[in-house]
């Protein structure tokens, strides 16, 4: 005997989106049917971060939400991101993805996001960054080990950015698969760093590069871009946005011009069925013009 | 290979992840008196993962029969939209070759529709449930020659399975072992008890942990193919395959 189509018991655990909830597309089941969860049972990051900060020519929108896999697991959210300046001009942003198979990679993307930005404001190039916070990570991930307290790694994409004349001019270095977009004025989006494909013999792979790395290093560009606006963010929000040209044109729709700082935060935990990674972006807005 | 109720919006699935999971059923003639238990274990299944949200919008479910010949019985479907196919015994023997070619079949086919559909796919995960030693003398080279592949020399299947063997009663362990595949991920389990219904249970419930857990992956924060624990009950072995048969 076949089976049949059910289209009834499709219908039957279907829920509703919730009023205000943003989604793209299909936004699957589990969006909206995923329980909350008790609080997790130690310190640990909020659900939802978001932040916002201005600087001669530029507004920036940064938030990080939890994804639905760690509310389903009544995990903390692994993503962090920082905002910082340098000499008033530039803004240094960091966003940070913790590996989700060490139970505590939430601290180390906290760590790597805090160390480098601090590194960047005291004048320190990305590669001698990325070098001393690695190394910082490796003592505190080692120690952690031995105390069985967790392991802890995670991906890290950092840049310095300035604008002048219509112009976005800075440096941007990573390690692992969350990149830098530019979301042009006419709505198309093109990656600045590396962009991962994710796939392996024909089919998805999740591996990934990720500090600790063994010899500190990072890769490594400067950018030189005219008009637009950029976004540093984890694979949560890249995934999705790479490979659906719905999800590419909704976001460049609603990110045209920077959004309120609740509706950006919102707007990153946007609804789609499959994708259910923690979701961390920073978007740096020209100001003014 | 659903897009959801009420959603088509000319994007389709564009960028929607799926984990394919095909389970592969011996439904010869010495299963007979097990077909009740088998079924139910089906049903539990598939009402597990429709009550588990993250995992039904992530895996995608296909049932393989086989005895003399193998068949798809229901193909790859999310489970809140299809219901579970009944398994029915021919009376036939235990073909584990033709089982394997179904799969070889299948696998390519399905992965074509769903990425024609925009999908992006891991790599399927094949559960093979049988009581019985293989009746025909060729599986193993039809095993390594339609669902193993050969990196060095870049023969076999590309998209070849995680194949995990599950036998019971006269299923033997050495033929299991050479099953699991590949060596990194594959496992065997061997069950000797004689309780049939226990034994579905158990299979079951290792096939729901490894879909939840490989829904809720917490290795990558994104869906990936994790083993469930070894099951703590007794007359269970739980195997690593052969590294030197192929």
């Amino acid at each position: 005997m076949s089976a049949q189509p059910d289209a009834l018991s499709a219908a039957a655990v279907a829920v509703p989106a919730p009023p205000g909830v943003f989604a793209i597309g299909d936004p699957g089941r589990a969006a909206f049917a995923t329980p909350d969860g008790p609080p997790t049972p130690a310190l640990s990051a909020p659900d939802v971060a978001a932040s916002s900060a201005a600087l001669p020519g530029i507004r920036i929108r940064a938030a990080s939400v939890r994804g639905i896999q760690h509310k389903a697991q009544h995990t903390v959210r692994q993503d962090a991101f920082t905002l910082g300046q340098l000499g008033g001009s530039h803004a240094v942003v960091v966003v940070c993805d913790g590996v989700g198979s060490l139970d505590r990679s939430d601290y180390a993307a906290a760590l790597v996001s805090q160390r480098l930005t601090q590194l960047a404001m005291s004048g320190a190039p990305w590669p001698a960054a990325f070098e001393t916070a690695n190394a910082e990570l490796v003592k505190v991930a080692a120690e952690w080990e031995s105390q069985q307290r967790g392991g802890m790694a995670t991906t890290a994409i950092a840049l310095a950015v300035t604008r002048r004349s219509g112009w976005w001019t800075g440096e941007a270095a990573w390690v692992g698969d969350s990149p830098l977009w530019h979301l042009s004025q006419d709505g198309v989006w093109a990656p600045v760093t590396d962009v991962p494909d994710g796939a392996s013999q024909g089919f998805h792979s999740s591996a990934v590069r990720a500090m600790p790395t063994p010899d500190g290093s990072c890769s490594w560009c400067s950018f030189h871009i005219y008009g637009g606006a950029l976004f540093a963010m984890s694979d949560g929000v890249s995934n999705p946005l790479a490979w659906s040209a719905e999800v590419r044109d909704t976001l460049a729709s609603w990110w045209a011009c920077p959004p309120e700082p609740l509706t950006f935060a919102a707007q990153v935990g946007f609804a789609r069925k499959s994708h259910i990674d923690d979701r961390t972006a920073v978007g740096i807005w020209p100001d003014g013009e | 290979m659903s897009e959801g109720p009420g959603y088509s919006d000319g994007y389709g699935a564009e960028g929607q992840m799926v984990m394919p999971f095909y389970i592969i059923c011996d439904v010869s003639g010495s299963m007979t008196r097990d077909m009740p238990a088998l079924n139910d274990g089906i049903q539990k299944l598939h009402r597990s993962i429709v009550q588990n949200p993250v995992v039904d919008d992530v895996a995608h479910i296909s049932v393989i029969s086989f005895s003399n010949d193998a068949r798809t019985l229901m193909p790859l479907s999310q489970m809140s939209e299809r219901n579970m196919p009944t398994l029915v015994t021919d009376g036939g023997r235990t073909n584990y070759g033709n089982a394997f070619r179904e799969l070889a079949r299948a696998i390519p086919q399905d992965a074509a529709a769903l990425r024609a559909q925009g999908y992006r796919i891991f790599r399927p995960c094949a559960f093979f449930l049988t009581d019985g030693e293989p009746t025909d003398r060729d599986w193993l080279d039809v095993f390594r020659t339609t669902l193993t592949f050969d990196k060095s020399t870049s023969t076999g299947m590309r998209q070849y399975p995680v194949f995990i063997p599950f036998g019971f009663r006269d299923a033997q362990e050495a033929e299991l072992r050479k099953l699991a595949y590949p060596y990194t991920k594959g496992k065997y389990y061997h069950i000797k008890t004689q309780d049939i219904g226990q034994v579905l249970g158990l299979i079951m419930d290792v096939i729901m942990n490894t879909v939840v857990a490989s829904g809720q992956s917490s290795a990558t924060g994104k869906p990936t193919l994790v083993h469930a624990p070894a099951p703590t009950v007794p007359g269970v072995t739980v195997g690593d395959p052969d590294d030197d048969w192929i």
